[in-house]
């Protein structure tokens, strides 16, 4: 299945400018302690007065939004926008005890059979902004919409549990006919029994189930809109109508859109919210400066701001949320036998350059933030009711503990994988290409870095290959022409297979890392019981297994730092939840007090 | 008569210009490895990717890509962005023409005149204070660069002292005049770097004209210091600044790419580097047309004004 | 002569004290070439040679600092990151624990040297166009002109930008990269300026005396230039190293370990809030460069300049 690609370049997640949003009191984890600023607290106790003037400003990055299409959509600051103005059948929130949680949206209520493949989903009555009902039809229309081969929408997998789901998605546009593809769509077990009952039809029990469809992707759509707008759907936010808190008043291009409160939403009476501008704003300093002006409501630090705000340094009415975030960084390999040095079908080779890796002082040197990363789920991802990290080591650590960064043994263990290819050279006449791209000053510092550590350890050569742009990156990726690369993994949903699905045989893997189909079969066999297993322990047991195939046994790829959350929040603005997978930040029932 | 057929002569040139600039960017695009289509092609399955590349026609070998290009430019049509779809040139510009515009003209007409300005007072009081003080600054202007100093500026001017909003450009009505408190910062980031090449550039030209022997003649015909300045100098001392015009006058419409991006204007400006960098054929060739023609027009505007200011030169030799 | 030698001889009243009639045709200053000249009066301009004193002080710093200093520019030494400066870190280190010293030096030394090979490239290229295109007029000016039109409203970025994406981001590619349009700028100044003295009496007594186009070039036109190519060194060096850090914040700049003023600078902006020295230390040396070659090119050009001597 296709996840959420954010980062095979190590783009967006890096450049940690991303969106200022908040996430995350992760999901009822023991978490980074979140870090009170100043008066804060006293601020908190005092009657609150609903401030007359209710707007806010929140930083957003508008280059990455693409598309006002749900079903289209890929990147973050999408999600956060649609997650706004749109009402899926639930809400992610985040309850008072800092647990993640899905809240009754659209839908009023839902009952799931025993066996756990039959969703039953009761509607609410509610409203598009031009008058007409949201029926169970309009969920029908959009669940078939994104799973339409010809569409070839990123997130077409999100209905490969459901019956008829994979057989949908993966049909091959340009083969199948029309017909084909309309009588697949029809048999998409998905069914409006009435205007407001929606019925699902599981292949087989899926846990992760409703945390997918909390998602915007899932949200419903209107295909008389759809016609209607022709070209301009994707671009044009007038030829739209919305069912969400907000509607969209403004869009300007790359630069910011405007939102307004929906009057005919139907929980209105609890959005407080008259207008929410989401703007773009390229430089921390100024988000800072603006911030410190209470010019906007919150505020996601990056590079030298993180360690003031987050240690509560920096003078200013504010809250900083510190969590996890559903986010691993990791290098692979170059597997299709085709690698510059040749050596990476070693497994001791791949296990020595990962164990080489100071991943303590990498994130400290670099990021001052983020945790170091020796597994690939990372914290606070939820198995059910299992918090994943909570119950599994991680596997690499210990075998990283016994070599302790020991230059000779990790030199041995290199030239011991040398030897079993049959290679004599000398480690001084190896060279690798780590193939990447870069333009942002803490992408540079990272490549430095990794060169420089691979380099003292193993008295090798690192050729950093920084691609100018990401089409000759992806030239080159495609060509082979590399040993290790550098990527990025968001989980689009809570649940530890959102991470470790892409090295099975239908992951992203194989098209992007270097992977291939005989390596991903191995991985399939490993997980194969998945299919049937409903039982939470059951299945993280599964999970553990797999993981300590990817990062120890098979050396699949170098996990190396899970990314944090650090979100400050003006103590003027109260009710913005972070949920730990969803947007970045709900500030659908927010309010600005004086 | 003569006027008119060098109007015409020059405006046929003009358009053989723009065509060879047209065809030199098509080629140079299409020169560099990899396609414009393989970033969002990537993500794709193999049949929508075919489709993908039937639709901009970038199956097609280079040279019909070219004639096709061509012909569809002729008609005005540059055909629809690749990496921005629903997006041609004419959607773009009418979105993010005006703020750019209005910031380049700004920053170019009071960049120039102070420029001027101070020019002139260092070429006057030459070797004084006066003069190192505006060396020293027209030095400082262009060698801090623009992001920095607009960072500074943002900080202290606006976000300490409050007197300007810290970023956002006029919209709406207000979009060409009014709301001229926002467009105070970028404005004035903007012209350092015309402030200082243009005061040097206008004292250079100027100590070379106090030298030459009709300004001695003036003087020496009783003229005050002012009417020499200003009736013999300064004229003359014209010739080199008009030739640096037509560039600055182009570049203004995109080189507020720094700027645009730290005061968050919806400009026009960061769309060039971006479309280069991700080769969008159609948006860099609009793009590269404009400012050619906006160069080219403004050439020939001052090559008439040469010889407004300097009668030896002549429209037709 | 002779009637004025007669005349004094036959009044009384003057006598010929110590004339020798050998002597009658020496010159009493001894002679001295125009760059002699120049020098001489180059030197009577204390800030001209400050300036001079300075920019052979950077030029030494950027050849020999890191021999001085004992540090090399791109050990890391990720524990002692941004330290502030001391005996052992002259400038203190930076984000990796890098010498600011030995980075800052590196970095003038490839600035320099972009600068310097790109202004040559352009003075020479460009007065030469320049001159041929202002002096011979007519058509050969006219396809001339029209290439330089063509060349300059192709957009710089967008030149810069493709060669440095097919030729990756060193340092050789940097140069033909900014070199490919920059001589246009001076050609159309000096075309302008010659059109300007063509007409010149000066000139057209040269020409009437037979002069060759050579020679008029090289005798009367370029030195009558001097001004505006000093001026144009003068802008284009200080501009080079700028173009070469505003392409490092484009992120189309040198890559590591390459460095230069201008990506140090931008790796400053970054963290220009909390370790302002950091950005501090390369834009010093960056302005004491510019600011010097400036002063002295103005010097140079009082010193050069015929019309101005006093």
């Amino acid at each position: 299945m296709k996840k959420r690609l954010m980062t095979i370049l190590l783009s967006s997640v890096l450049a940690v400018s991303m969106l200022a949003g908040c996430a995350a009191a992760g999901a009822g984890t023991a978490e980074a302690p979140a870090a009170e600023a100043g008066e804060a607290a006293a601020e908190a106790s005092g009657e609150e007065v609903l401030a007359a003037d209710q707007t806010i400003q929140i930083p957003w990055t508008a280059t990455n939004f693409y598309s006002f299409d749900n079903n289209a959509n890929y990147s973050e600051q999408e999600i956060q926008l649609q997650s706004m103005v749109l009402e899926g059948l639930v809400r992610p929130g985040v309850d008072e005890n800092g647990n993640d949680v899905l809240r009754p949206a659209g839908a009023e209520s839902w009952d799931i059979s025993d066996d756990g493949t039959v969703y039953t989903f009761h509607l609410r009555e509610y409203y598009w902004s031009d008058g007409v009902q949201v029926t169970a039809q309009n969920f029908v229309d959009s669940w078939k919409r994104i799973g339409d081969p010809r569409n070839a929408f990123d997130f077409a997998s999100f209905i490969g549990d459901i019956v008829g789901g994979t057989e949908l998605y993966t049909m091959d546009a340009e083969e199948a006919t029309d017909a084909d593809i309309e009588a697949a769509m029809d048999a998409l077990a998905v069914e409006a029994l009435d205007d407001t009952t929606l019925q699902v039809t599981l292949k087989s029990a899926a846990p992760q189930f409703m945390s997918m469809i909390s998602t915007t992707y899932m949200d419903p759509v209107r295909l008389d809109v759809i016609e209607a707008a022709g070209d301009m759907y994707d671009t044009d936010p007038s030829t739209h109508v919305w069912c969400g808190p907000f509607v969209v008043s403004e869009f300007i291009k790359d630069n910011q859109v405007v939102l307004t409160k929906n009057e005919s939403f139907w929980d209105a009476e609890n959005v407080k919210l008259t207008e929410v501008t989401l703007i773009n704003i390229e430089e921390v300093s100024t988000q800072n400066t603006m911030f410190q002006n209470n010019e906007l409501a919150a505020l996601q630090p990056s590079g030298d701001y993180v360690a003031p705000y987050r240690d509560g340094t920096i003078a200013g009415d504010y809250t900083t949320v510190n969590g996890y975030f559903p986010n691993v960084t990791y290098f692979y390999f170059n597997r299709q036998g085709n690698s510059t040095s040749g050596l990476m079908e070693s497994q001791k080779i791949r296990l020595a350059l990962s164990l080489a890796c100071n991943r303590e002082e990498f994130t400290k040197v670099i990021f001052d933030r983020n945790n170091p990363a020796y597994g690939f789920v990372p914290y606070g991802v939820m198995g059910g009711s299992l918090n994943f990290r909570d119950d599994v080591a991680e596997p690499l650590k210990p075998v990283f503990d016994e070599y302790a960064l020991d230059t000779e043994k990790l030199q041995a263990l290199f030239k011991e994988g040398m030897e079993e290819l049959g290679d004599t050279r000398d480690l001084s006449e190896v060279t690798l290409t780590y193939l990447c791209t870069g333009d942002s000053v803490i992408k540079k510092q990272q490549q430095d870095y990794w060169k420089n550590v691979w380099e003292t350890t193993f008295g090798i050569t690192v050729n950093v290959d920084v691609k100018g742009d990401s089409s000759l990156f992806r030239e080159a990726r495609n060509a082979g022409e590399y040993d290790i690369g550098q990527a990025g993994w968001n989980g689009d949903y809570n649940d530890p297979i959102a991470f470790l699905e892409m090295w099975s045989s239908h992951g992203t893997s194989i098209r992007y890392s270097g992977w291939t189909q005989e390596l991903a079969a191995v991985f399939d066999e490993i997980t194969a019981d998945l299919a049937t297993t409903t039982d939470d322990k059951a299945r993280e047991e599964i999970f553990a297994a797999a993981e300590k195939w990817v990062v120890l046994d098979e050396v699949a790829a170098i996990p190396y730092m899970y990314t944090d959350t650090i979100i400050c929040i003006s103590n003027k603005v109260k009710g913005i939840e972070c949920p730990f997978v969803g947007p970045r930040l709900d500030f659908s029932r927010a309010y600005v007090i004086e | 008569m003569q006027t008119l057929k060098y109007i015409l002569k020059r405006l046929v040139e003009m358009f053989i210009t723009l065509f060879i600039i047209a065809t030199a960017t098509f080629f140079l695009l299409a020169a560099v490895p990899g396609d414009p289509l393989e970033s969002r092609a990537d993500r794709l399955p193999e049949s929508v990717r075919n489709n993908l590349y039937l639709k901009y026609g970038l199956d097609k070998p280079v040279l019909e890509r070219y004639v096709i290009t061509m012909k569809g430019m002729l008609k005005g049509d540059f055909g629809e962005s690749v990496t921005m779809p629903g997006y041609d040139i004419s959607r773009l510009l009418k979105e993010t023409l005006a703020p750019s515009a209005r910031l380049g003209l700004q920053t170019v007409i009071i960049g120039i005149t102070v420029g001027l300005l101070l020019g002139v007072l260092a070429a006057m009081f030459r070797g004084t204070w006066i003069d190192y003080l505006v060396i020293f600054f027209s030095v400082l202007m262009i060698s801090v660069p623009t992001l920095i100093f607009g960072l500074l500026l943002q900080k202290y001017v606006a976000g300490r002292l409050h007197l300007f909003p810290i970023i956002g450009w006029p919209k709406g009505k207000d979009l060409w005049l009014g709301g001229w408190k926002y467009t105070v910062l970028p404005t004035l980031t903007g012209c350092f770097s015309y402030i200082a090449t243009y005061s040097r550039l206008l004292k250079t030209s100027m100590l070379d004209v106090v030298g030459q022997d009709y300004v001695l003649a003036a003087r020496a015909k009783g003229l005050s210091e002012a009417q020499v300045i200003r009736r013999h100098v300064l004229r003359n001392s014209f010739i080199p600044i008009i030739t640096s015009l037509p560039m600055s006058v182009a570049f203004a419409l995109t080189g507020s790419f720094f700027i645009e991006k730290i005061i968050s204007i919806p400009g026009f400006g960061r769309y060039y580097v971006e479309s280069v960098q991700s080769r969008d054929l159609s948006i860099v060739l609009g793009q590269t047309v404009l400012m050619a023609a906006l160069y080219v027009v403004v050439v020939f505007l001052v090559d008439i004004l040469y010889t407004l200011v300097d009668p030896r030169i002549r429209l037709h030799k | 002569m002779n009637i004025n030698t007669n005349a004094a001889a036959a009044d009384p009243r003057f006598t010929i004290e110590g004339c020798l009639d050998s002597d009658k045709e020496a010159i009493a200053r001894p002679t001295i070439t125009y760059a002699q000249d120049a020098w001489r009066r180059l030197k009577k301009n204390p800030v001209a040679m400050i300036s001079l004193a300075v920019l052979v002080l950077m030029v030494l710093m950027a050849l020999l600092g890191p021999v001085l200093c004992g540090q090399d520019y791109i050990a890391m030494d990720p524990v002692n990151k941004n330290q502030p400066p001391s005996a052992e870190h002259w400038f203190g280190t930076d984000l990796l624990g890098r010498d600011l010293f030995a980075r800052v030096c590196y970095g003038a030394r490839v600035s320099l040297l972009i600068a310097v090979v790109c202004t040559l490239v352009q003075i020479v290229v460009g007065s030469a166009y320049g001159g041929i295109m202002a002096f011979f007029g007519g058509w050969v000016d006219d396809i001339m002109m029209r290439i330089i039109e063509i060349m300059r409203s192709l957009p710089y970025l967008l030149v810069v930008i493709l060669v440095m994406m097919v030729l990756g981001n060193n340092i050789p590619s940097l140069l033909i990269a900014l070199c490919v349009t920059s001589w246009c700028n001076t050609a159309r100044a000096i075309r302008g300026v010659v059109l300007q003295l063509k007409n010149a009496e000066y000139i057209m007594a040269a020409r009437t005396l037979g002069a060759s186009p050579g020679r008029i070039i090289s005798r009367h036109l370029i030195p009558n230039t001097i001004g505006i190519l000093i001026l144009n060194i003068a802008t284009s060096l200080p501009n080079y190293i700028f173009q070469e850090s505003t392409l490092g914040f484009l992120g189309i700049g040198l890559e590591s370990p390459n460095t230069s003023l201008g990506v140090l600078i931008s790796l400053g902006q970054a963290s220009m809030e909390f370790y302002p020295l950091q950005l501090l230390f390369p834009a010093l040396v960056l302005v004491l460069i510019v600011l010097s070659f400036n002063l002295l090119g103005d010097g140079l050009r009082d010193a050069l300049d015929p019309r101005l001597r006093k």
